[in-house]
C-alpha cells in the first residue's frame, strides 16, 4: 500500500512557518518542519528517498537558502525526484528565473494564495505518484530481465541501442559504467559499421550538426534498409559476454582502443576507448573489426 | 530527461547539465552559448549534476572549446563525478581545460 504524502516544510520566519504548517495541515497532509536549508537536508537525508513526497521551502534563510537546498536535492539521484517547490517574497523575473532553471517544481510569491498552493501541491503529488507507479513497473520489468541467460537481439537504430545498453548493463556490476561502454560499441556498429558513415564524414556532419539527420536517412535508403545489428548476450555465474556484429566492411580498430594525440581535438572518434576504459574485463574485435566481444562482470546474481 | 542551463556568473556563462550528457542534448548545449561567444570571456561546463557523458558530450565539449578560442583556461569543466572524470581522464581532457572539483 502507498504510504500518505508527508511534506516538508521549510522557512526561518517562525510566522510564515506556523501559517504553512497550519495550511498544510488544514489540508490533511502529515509534515516535518525545518528552520533552514541545513536542518532541511539533515532531515531529508536521514529518511529514505520516498519519505518526503513534496518539499516546500523559503528562498532566503541562513546557514542554506532555498536555492542551496535545492541544488543538493538535485545532486542526490535518489531524491532527486523531490518536487521542491520555492515559496519566497522574492518576485522579480531574474529570480523566478534562476530558481525555475536550478530545477523547482513551482515559484510562489508571497503572500501565499492558498487555492494556488493547493492546486500545486496536487500537481506535484500527481506527479510523484505517476513517477513512483513507473519506477515500480520498470522495477518489475528489470527484475526479470536479471533472470535472463541467453539472449538475441537485432537492432537497427540509435533508439534501440539506447535502450538495448540500458537494459543489457543492468546485468553487469556497475550499469553506470557499462551503459556507456555498451552504447559507444553499438552506436560504432550501426554509424560506422552498417551504414558506412565515414570518420571524417562523422566529422563533418557533427560540425554542421546533420549527424542525426544523416543516419535517419541513411537507415531508409535502399542499400541500407535491411541491414542491421545482431547481438548475443549470455551470463555465466560471474560475467555478462556481450558480441556484437554489424553487416560492415570492416575497419582498422586498433588505432581507436587507445588515446590518441593526432584526433585529441577531433570532435569525435573517442567512443572505443571509453567503451575500453568502462570496466569491461575484455574487450577484442574480430573479423576485421565487424565484430566486437566483451566480457563484463555480472551483478550479484538475484536469480 | 536531461537539460541544460545557463547563468552568468561574473564575465563568465555557467552552462549546467543535468542528467545524462549525450548527443540528445546537442541543440541545447550549443544554443546556450553561441550567442554570448563574442561578449564572454569564459564559459563554465557544470558537470555537478551530470550522471555521466558519453563520447558525444567529449566532442560537443571540444566543438565549445573551438568556438571559444581553444584556450585552455577559458574553459572550466567544474565538478565533475567520479565517473564523469573517468571518462575525462581516458580523452586527457585536463590538457585542454581547466578541470575543477570543489570538496
Amino acid at each position: 500500500m502507498t504510504p500518505p504524502p508527508r511534506f516538508l516544510l521549510v522557512d526561518d520566519t517562525p510566522a510564515a512557518l506556523k501559517l504553512l504548517s497550519l495550511m498544510i495541515d488544514s489540508m490533511g497532509w502529515t509534515f516535518d518542519t525545518a528552520v533552514d536549508g541545513e536542518q532541511a537536508w539533515q532531515k531529508i537525508q536521514a529518511h529514505s528517498a520516498d519519505y518526503y513526497s513534496i518539499i516546500i521551502s523559503d528562498w532566503l534563510m541562513p546557514k542554506l537558502d532555498g536555492l542551496g537546498l535545492l541544488t543538493k536535492l538535485k545532486q542526490d539521484r535518489e531524491r532527486r525526484h523531490i518536487p521542491l517547490i520555492l515559496q519566497t517574497a522574492l518576485a522579480d523575473k531574474v529570480s523566478m528565473q534562476q530558481g525555475l532553471s536550478a530545477g523547482a517544481f513551482y515559484y510562489l510569491t508571497k503572500p501565499l494564495d492558498m487555492a494556488l498552493i493547493q492546486s500545486v501541491i496536487e500537481s506535484a503529488l500527481k506527479d510523484t505518484q505517476t513517477h513512483r507507479q513507473l519506477r515500480q513497473e520498470l522495477c518489475k520489468i528489470t527484475q526479470s530481465f536479471l533472470c535472463v541467460r541467453q539472449a538475441d537481439f537485432e537492432f537497427k537504430t540509435r533508439q534501440q541501442a539506447q535502450g538495448l545498453s540500458i537494459l543489457l548493463a543492468g546485468l553487469t556490476a556497475d550499469a553506470e559504467e557499462s551503459v556507456v561502454g555498451l552504447f559507444e560499441l553499438m552506436i560504432n556498429a550501426i554509424e560506422h559499421g552498417n551504414l558506412g558513415i565515414t570518420y571524417d564524414e562523422k566529422t563533418e556532419l557533427i560540425n554542421q550538426n546533420r549527424l542525426y539527420e544523416e543516419v535517419d536517412a541513411r537507415l531508409t535508403q535502399p542499400q541500407y534498409a535491411n541491414k542491421y545489428v545482431s547481438l548475443h548476450v549470455e551470463v555465466t555465474h560471474t560475467s555478462v559476454n556481450i558480441g556484437i556484429r554489424d553487416m560492415g566492411q570492416g575497419f582498422d580498430f586498433e588505432q581507436y582502443l587507445s588515446f590518441s594525440l593526432e584526433r585529441a581535438l577531433d570532435n569525435h572518434g573517442r567512443g572505443i576507448m571509453m567503451a575500453s576504459n568502462a570496466g569491461f574485463e575484455r574487450l577484442e574485435y574480430r573479423d576485421g573489426g565487424r565484430e566486437v566481444y566483451c566480457v563484463i562482470p555480472r551483478a550479484r546474481a538475484t536469480c | 530527461m536531461s537539460s541544460v542551463s545557463t547563468r552568468h556568473q561574473g564575465n563568465c556563462l555557467e552552462i549546467i547539465i543535468d542528467g545524462v550528457f549525450d548527443m540528445e542534448i546537442y541543440h541545447d548545449f550549443n544554443n546556450a552559448y553561441k550567442n554570448h561567444l563574442d561578449t564572454t570571456e569564459c564559459f563554465i561546463v557544470n558537470l555537478s549534476q551530470t550522471d555521466r557523458i558519453d563520447s558525444a558530450a567529449l566532442g560537443l565539449m571540444l566543438l565549445l572549446r573551438q568556438n571559444a578560442g581553444a584556450d585552455k583556461s577559458h574553459i572550466t569543466l567544474l565538478n565533475p563525478n567520479e565517473r564523469v572524470m573517468k571518462s575525462l581522464k581516458t580523452a586527457q581532457f585536463a590538457k585542454l581545460f581547466t578541470i575543477q572539483t570543489q570538496d
